[in-house]
């Protein structure tokens, strides 16, 4: 029934980290999760990586991959879903239906 | 709770705002959800599958068709060649993407897709016909025929199943002092790197139990296709002695029973033949008129994947042309940017102007280290084609026993992402 609006701003880019850091940050290995981390502390963590020349670290070459903006935009998605840590894993594909970025603003 | 509510408050407020916008809301309106048929159940269609529900919830009904009833992984199973990983550490159902997501599977071979009116339709090999608004169709990669070539005595081993087994079980039956043959194909192949480590892994299981045993790597490549750094050390310094790599070989014909290839470098004869044959897209792929001319590959817009010669109708993974490697990391990649069209397009919205995706994977080098290679691509609005940014491209200094504990727990989380 439902139709979707606008996605998220960030949601796409932020799931190209799903790959390493698991479905929605909810990493299942010993890679960092990326779930319950602040906007903040995802931002400063990735604009040091992409400024840093410490190019034999993989998420250093990934950080240098994409500009302040979308590393913004990928801090905000994953800073947001740390509300709802956990809910996700149980989706029955309903959670995201219609979430959009002015939703995350007004999280309870 | 209430917070879903909200969000199905606010979706239905979204619908009813562009309603006048475009037919496909107003059917979705009316409470039919719009329909996805997802072919082939490797990395990327499996995350299609999920995504498109993960994302699109009851707006989007999907079902995913596959002639096996689990996709086995191409990572990791150079790990089953030299017998450190079983198949059923890298086998995958269809169960978690039907439990948590809704995804339909159904089990079939598909003959062909067709236009149905406003619809497309998948017709099965049991006769049965699917029909959904779009087609993803994902169906991994299909080899040339090399003269003399029997896959079922010389395994490609280059899709990961009955084939891996086959070739595990001639490694472990060569003599010490024997030869060990494989050809690359010229690329694009399926995981650059790939090739190389299964040579590396093979020279190591056989240095600690085959003495005196040699590789042979025949390379249809001017040279070293991925991670050259790497792959030059390991040849020259780790396997000097017992690894030859030739570049620039092009396979004439292959003696099954005599185990023998003949190339344009002459014969080369061996105790276990690995013949990799050159790659084109899926056999789905091309019946249904999507590979131009000239090409191996469907011609792919890279915002949606939506092939260019049949509206509705989008190819993602190692069959898509659009110049990225193919990979399951990447073809994970594409899922998502193909999902998130396809709901966009549902919803009468244009596709995401500046998708990303990006490669990451490590190779085994030894029993107990491993490399790794990564690259972010974007899609550069000029060339209307994914272009690598230069700075994010590079590999591993070198192997260490770090990234091969990395390169599990990478594997596990895109193992996840994809399949549970």
């Amino acid at each position: 029934m439902a139709v979707l609006a606008q996605p998220p701003a960030g949601r796409l880019l932020a799931s190209q980290c799903a790959q390493c850091h698991g479905t929605n940050g909810q990493s299942v290995g010993g890679i960092d999760k990326l779930a319950g981390e602040s906007t903040q502390e995802i931002y400063q963590e990735l604009l040091e990586m992409k400024y840093t020349n410490k190019t034999n670290d993989i998420m250093h070459r990934q950080a240098k991959g994409y500009n302040e903006s979308q590393l913004w935009l990928i801090s905000q998605y994953y800073g947001s879903l740390s509300n709802v840590r956990g809910s996700t894993s149980t989706s029955q594909g309903q959670e995201s239906t219609g979430k959009t970025a002015d939703d995350d603003d007004k999280k309870d | 709770m209430n917070m879903i509510s909200r969000r199905r408050f606010l979706t239905l407020a979204g619908a009813s705002a562009a309603l006048a916008v475009n037919s496909t809301i107003l059917r979705a309106q009316s409470a039919t959800p719009a329909s996805v048929i997802v072919v082939g159940g490797g990395f990327a269609g499996a995350t299609v599958a999920k995504y498109l529900r993960l994302w699109g919830g009851n707006s989007v009904t999907v079902t995913l068709v596959d002639t096996n009833l689990a996709h086995v992984s191409c990572i990791l199973s150079n790990l089953v060649l030299n017998g450190s990983y079983k198949l059923a550490n890298i086998t995958f159902d269809y169960t978690a993407l039907g439990q948590k997501y809704g995804v339909k599977f159904v089990q079939g071979r598909v003959e062909g897709i067709g236009v149905a009116g406003n619809r497309r339709s998948v017709t099965l090999a049991n006769g049965q016909t699917l029909y959904g608004d779009r087609i993803v169709l994902a169906p991994g990669i299909d080899f040339d025929p090399i003269p003399g070539l029997d896959p079922n005595k010389i395994p490609h081993a280059w899709v990961a199943g009955p084939q891996t087994t086959l070739l595990q079980q001639q490694i472990a039956a060569m003599p010490a002092g024997g030869t060990f043959v494989m050809t690359i194909p010229p690329a694009p192949y399926r995981c650059p790197p790939g090739p190389y480590e299964r040579a590396c892994l093979v020279a190591d299981y056989l240095k600690r139990n085959k003495p005196g045993s040699k590789v042979v790597v025949l390379d249809a490549n001017p040279s070293i296709v991925a991670e050259p750094h790497t792959f030059t050390t390991a040849f020259t310094q780790t396997y000097a002695g017992l690894l030859s790599y030739r570049p620039g070989v092009s396979i004439v014909s292959v003696d099954s029973n005599a185990r023998s290839v003949q190339t344009n470098q002459g014969l080369f004869a061996a105790n276990v033949l690995n013949v990799i044959p050159p790659h084109r897209a899926g056999r789905i792929v091309a019946n249904a008129g999507l590979i131009p001319p000239g090409s191996r590959w469907a011609s792919v817009n890279p915002l949606s994947y939506e092939s260019t010669l049949m509206p509705g109708v989008h190819v993602i993974g190692d069959s898509q042309g659009t110049g990225q490697p193919k990979s399951g990391h990447i073809a994970n990649a594409e899922a998502k940017v193909c999902a998130d069209a396809i709901l966009r397009a549902f919803a009468g919205e244009q596709p995401d102007p500046a998708p990303m995706t990006n490669s990451a994977c490590y190779s085994p080098i030894t029993a107990t280290t491993a490399s790794w290679l990564t690259a972010v691509f974007a899609y550069d609005a000029g060339s209307g084609t994914m272009k690598v940014v230069p700075d994010s491209f590079g590999e591993a200094a070198t192997p260490t026993k770090d990234n091969f504990e990395d390169m599990f727990d990478w594997a596990r989380n895109l193992f996840a992402d994809t399949f549970a």
